[in-house]
């Protein structure tokens, strides 16, 4: 009878025992978002992998990556959605922070010495008056790709100045072959990268660092001169050819005919330096080209000036029940190790942070010069901006999307610069710009 | 006695309340509920925030009917994408229809394999929009896609003159199959004595089409003729995935205008008080044809 209880006593504990284990691991359950595709679940599976802690749990749910942002913004209002939370950039995560959905970060970055591992216009980005609310991820920058055996047939030198671009476009052009690619069929608000790089790159970045302080108006004649330029060189069948092709066939069309040298150059992201190695370039595309890139050239100076921006923001919601465990797991996302490691495997853009020794070590060499270089002008100085990071919403959208009808000849340069400026000064008032690091 | 039947006059009032009221109802209740939860109460707020300036997330500000004034009066996108919502529907009401007529008189006098074409013309119906799309934006493509086979150099999704028009006609090619059964299955209706009547008075094919087919399945053509009205106020899924809106805003209809309102721009108040303009569009329309209906019209 006595070993009878005893038994029932010990079923008893271990109930009790798995029931408490079980509430304690809900009590540091972390949720997160990622989209249901190839780098979701890598980055996702490669973070649950290497999170150190085991008194906290990470909690990946996959979710289709089309409008996921869109979904996880309804789910915050209402009071869902994951721990962690992302979106597009510092605009995204300003309106979010404004509506009190994010928590300060003010703490944990203290906790953490964010500050000694952020480069510190990156975090400047995440701060909505004075206040840390999120953390930027993937340095992104536009730079030109360049299909290198068609070069060397031809005999093309890399351009430095503007200038040298013009000659460069024209002998391309004369050679039958298309100067540049990708189209934007499947991307509208992709127009925003031609548009960033021609203020900053021929306007200059001071003048739209005091434009985007309020200082100078957006109808500049340097900035009417700069996006003339863009105009006359989408006009001129720089991009894909011809303006129809260039506004509807797609990236991967593009990419293609950049891989087999019927486009000599592409116009993109950093994002793409994985990609052109792995899937448009060399046997297992078909081809034996070979491709490097080079900085966009400016008006103004042969050194290599980039835009500067970020792809997406983290934070951590006001929702969470655990908002220590969601700090210590961005915490654990943020370092070196684990973005180099997510940089490796999954192909992510490294997240803005300050690198020491040889993390990048097994990089591609052309990868390695890109964040050397681009390090080099972030001292000195030498970047612009991109407008999905330091745009407010609004003037973003008229930035992409009236630029179309400039090409089209539907409105002028003058009226969309006056539009984008009318845009502008509404959210300025309404103190609705990202942070602008100083200059 | 007298008693005794007030009783049972009660008794059977209260078993025809509970049977004809009470009951149904509570059959209703869960359907109900469900539809308040999901329609009703949406659809209330959605009303309320076409109210108020309100950027999606946070507080609302209550500013009347200023959204409402903006739109008609200020907003040129808007009335642009108004305009091509009603060029849409001008589309859809002639182009699949024809179609459909065409295709279902032909198809009403096949007898072998009848099936096998009905199911070939039905199919692009049940595709995903997104494959659609994608079969379709290859088609367009100038470099290797239909425009080659008549020596047409240009991309038709790229230019600001044709892009609205090959979204239609991509979208048709999967919509026309399904009025063209629902046209067949109403001629099925009609009674062969009507055309046995019509060959003896020596009709001709085009005569018999009509005034015999036609006219008797007036009542499904106009029904539907009604819903691809409302449907196109609601397009969005076609343009988005081909063009998004582009060229320069050619391909602009409300649903993309709205979704970039909400979405992008942060003005989801706005876009709620474009989402109601819709809403009163369809009730427009179905008004115009229950009136019509009143006036004796076959619908």
């Amino acid at each position: 009878m006595i070993r009878h209880r005893i038994s029932i006593l010990a079923i008893l504990a271990l109930l009790l025992a798995l029931v408490v284990g079980a509430s304690s691991a809900q009590d540091n359950n972390v949720t997160i978002w990622a989209a249901d595709d190839d780098t979701g679940t890598c980055w996702s599976n490669l973070l649950v992998d290497t999170f150190p802690r085991d008194d906290i749990s990470i909690e990946v749910v996959l979710q289709p990556g089309t409008g996921l942002v869109d979904a996880q913004r309804t789910a915050l209002q209402g009071g869902a959605g994951p721990d962690i939370t992302f979106s597009h950039g510092p605009a995204f995560m300003l309106e979010l922070a404004s509506a009190g959905l994010l928590l300060s970060l003010d703490h944990y970055a203290d906790e953490y010495n964010w500050a000694d591992r952020f480069a510190p216009w990156a975090l400047d980005l995440g701060r909505v008056e004075g206040s840390l609310y999120s953390l930027s991820e993937e340095l992104e920058t536009v730079i030109l790709y360049y299909n290198k055996t068609v070069f060397e047939e031809n005999g093309w030198e890399t351009p430095k100045t503007m200038d040298e671009l013009y000659a460069l476009a024209d002998a391309i052009q004369e050679a039958g072959l298309v100067v540049m690619g990708p189209a934007f069929g499947e991307c509208a608000p992709c127009y925003e990268w031609a548009v960033s790089v021609f203020l900053s790159h021929h306007a200059g970045p001071e003048l739209v660092y005091e434009a985007l302080t309020g200082q100078r108006s957006w109808t500049d004649p340097a900035f009417v001169e700069a996006i003339s330029a863009l105009r006359d060189i989408v006009q001129g069948g720089w991009f894909m050819g011809s303006m129809d092709l260039f506004f509807s066939d797609t990236f991967d069309s593009a990419h293609a005919l950049f891989g087999a040298g019927e486009i000599a150059m592409s116009f993109e992201g950093t994002w793409m330096l994985d990609n052109y190695q792995r899937d448009f370039f060399g046997e297992a595309a078909g081809n034996m080209n070979d491709w490097d890139w080079f900085a966009f050239p400016t008006t103004f100076s042969e050194e290599p000036h980039f835009i500067i921006g970020v792809g997406s923001s983290w934070g951590i919601s006001t929702a969470t029940e655990n908002p220590d465990a969601a700090a210590a797991v961005l915490d654990h996302y943020y370092s070196t190790g684990f973005q180099a490691a997510s940089h490796a495997a999954c192909g992510n853009a490294p997240a803005p942070l300050f690198y020491e020794g040889d993390v990048f070590a097994e990089a591609d060499p052309r990868e390695a010069r890109l964040y050397q270089e681009f390090g080099q002008a972030s001292a000195a100085g030498n970047v612009g901006y991109t407008s999905w990071s330091f745009w407010p919403a609004r003037t973003n959208v008229w930035l992409w999307e009236q630029i179309t009808r400039v090409y089209d000849d539907q409105i002028s340069v003058e009226d969309y610069l006056a539009g984008m400026q009318s845009e502008f000064e509404e959210e300025f008032a309404e103190g609705l710009i990202p942070p602008i690091p100083a200059r | 006695m007298l008693g005794k039947l007030r009783i049972n006059r009660e008794y059977w009032t209260r078993y025809r309340v509970m049977r004809y009221w009470v009951v149904p109802w509570l059959f209703m209740l869960p359907i109900l509920g469900l539809h308040a939860f999901v329609v009703v109460f949406p659809a209330s707020q959605g009303v309320y925030y076409s109210f108020t300036d309100w950027s999606g997330i946070g507080e609302a500000e209550f500013i009347g009917l200023r959204n409402f004034e903006e739109m008609f009066f200020e907003d040129q996108s808007h009335l642009d994408a108004l305009s091509r919502n009603i060029q849409w529907m001008l589309f859809f009401i002639t182009v699949p229809f024809i179609f459909a007529l065409f295709g279902s008189s032909l198809l009403a006098k096949v007898r072998r394999g009848a099936m096998i074409y009905r199911t070939a013309l039905f199919m692009p119906f049940i595709l995903p929009s997104v494959v659609t799309a994608t079969i379709w934006r290859y088609l367009y493509n100038p470099r290797f896609g239909l425009p080659t086979l008549v020596g047409y150099d240009k991309a038709l999704l790229g230019q600001s003159d044709t892009a609205l028009w090959a979204i239609a006609f991509a979208d048709n090619w999967h919509f026309w199959g399904f009025l063209m059964v629902l046209f067949l299955t109403a001629m099925q209706g009609i009674d062969p004595v009507l055309y046995d009547a019509a060959k003896v008075d020596g009709a001709s094919r085009w005569e018999e089409f009509w005034h015999v087919t036609l006219p008797g399945i007036r009542p499904v053509v106009l029904f539907m003729m009604m819903m691809v009205m409302i449907w196109a106020f609601l397009v969005f899924d076609y343009i988005f995935i081909l063009t998004g809106g582009g060229p320069a805003g050619a391909t602009e209809v409300l649903g993309i205008d709205i979704y970039k309102n909400a979405f992008q721009r942060f003005e989801a108040g706005y876009a709620a008080a474009q989402g109601i303009t819709i809403c009163l569009f369809a009730g427009l329309i179905v008004s115009v044809f229950a009136m019509l209906r009143k006036r004796g019209w076959e619908i």
